[in-house]
């Protein structure tokens, strides 16, 4: 069993993603505490990570708009399903590999997996609603970004 | 004859990304989604630098690296690994293989290009 409690992945989890929004698109995130949650159509997108000592899971939930205008700040264009789905990906993935980079000292090389993206409404009706644990709840740019991340011993 | 620079990532984004950045440029952006088309388009186009992905699907940029540092005349290719991945043990890993630098995503537009600048000079577009 892993020795790094929950709480230092969920923080590790939340420096990246405020590391990555800030640097890809030059936005701010903060920590809100009183959303539950991105309401509305969106994307539901996870990576998976394995440590020395544990798998784990990276999720990243946003909605369409929040997608749409990332697009049209990064590269002139909201983009169509296709490319918010790709910017979905590549998201979680950056978040997972900074965090990655993040835990590395103590973890040793963790390992990402192939980013899995899904629309939300479907995800839900196949997964149930993303559970609190280890979910952190952010604002930016007005728009409701959800964060969890879960880890396991290896093996289970 | 403009230089080429291939972009190897299974992201669109990142590859569209690419493109704009060196719009300005005088270069040619070539797109590939993984290390497999990547390549083919090597073998087809010759760039004079590759930006790698590490993480794709189908055949991931060490692989790529490895194929194409066993082919003598790949060997010296320029090669910057542009990775979400950044981390100690996969950089010592690239760097056997002779990458030139690395660029951990998010990248910064600057930092990319003062990397590119100094393996292949960028003249910026109306520039004889």
């Amino acid at each position: 069993m892993s020795n790094t409690p929950d709480a230092v992945l969920t923080s590790a989890a939340g420096e990246s993603l405020v590391h990555v929004v800030r640097e890809l698109l030059g936005w701010t995130v903060v920590a809100s505490p009183e959303v539950r949650g991105a309401p509305g159509a969106g994307w539901r997108t996870s990576v998976s990570l394995r440590a020395r000592d544990w798998d784990g899971a990276v999720t990243l939930e946003f909605s369409d708009r929040f997608a749409s205008e990332a697009l049209q700040g990064m590269l002139g264009d909201p983009g169509d399903a296709a490319g918010a789905r790709d910017f979905a990906g590549e998201l979680v993935n950056m978040v997972a590999g900074r965090m990655a980079v993040r835990l590395e000292s103590t973890e040793g090389t963790c390992r990402l997996g192939t980013p899995d993206v899904r629309r939300r409404e479907d995800a839900e009706t196949q997964e149930g609603d993303s559970s609190a644990a280890g979910r952190t709840d952010w604002n930016c740019a007005g728009h409701s970004l959800s964060l969890r991340v879960r880890s396991w011993p290896l093996g289970v | 004859m403009m230089p080429k620079i291939l972009s190897v990532d299974d992201s669109r984004t990142i590859r569209l990304l690419l493109v704009r950045l060196f719009r300005p440029f005088q270069c040619e952006v070539l797109e590939a989604e993984n290390g497999e088309q990547g390549l083919a388009v090597v073998a087809r186009e010759r760039p004079d630098l590759i930006l790698l992905d590490y993480n794709m699907p189908v055949m991931d940029g060490l692989t790529m690296l490895r194929q194409m540092r066993a082919e003598e005349s790949l060997r010296r290719l320029p090669v910057i690994l542009l990775t979400a991945e950044a981390g100690c043990e996969n950089i010592a890993a690239i760097a056997r293989l002779g990458v030139r630098d690395y660029v951990a995503k998010p990248f910064q537009d600057a930092d990319l290009l003062a990397k590119v600048n100094r393996i292949l000079p960028l003249v910026p577009r109306g520039n004889s």
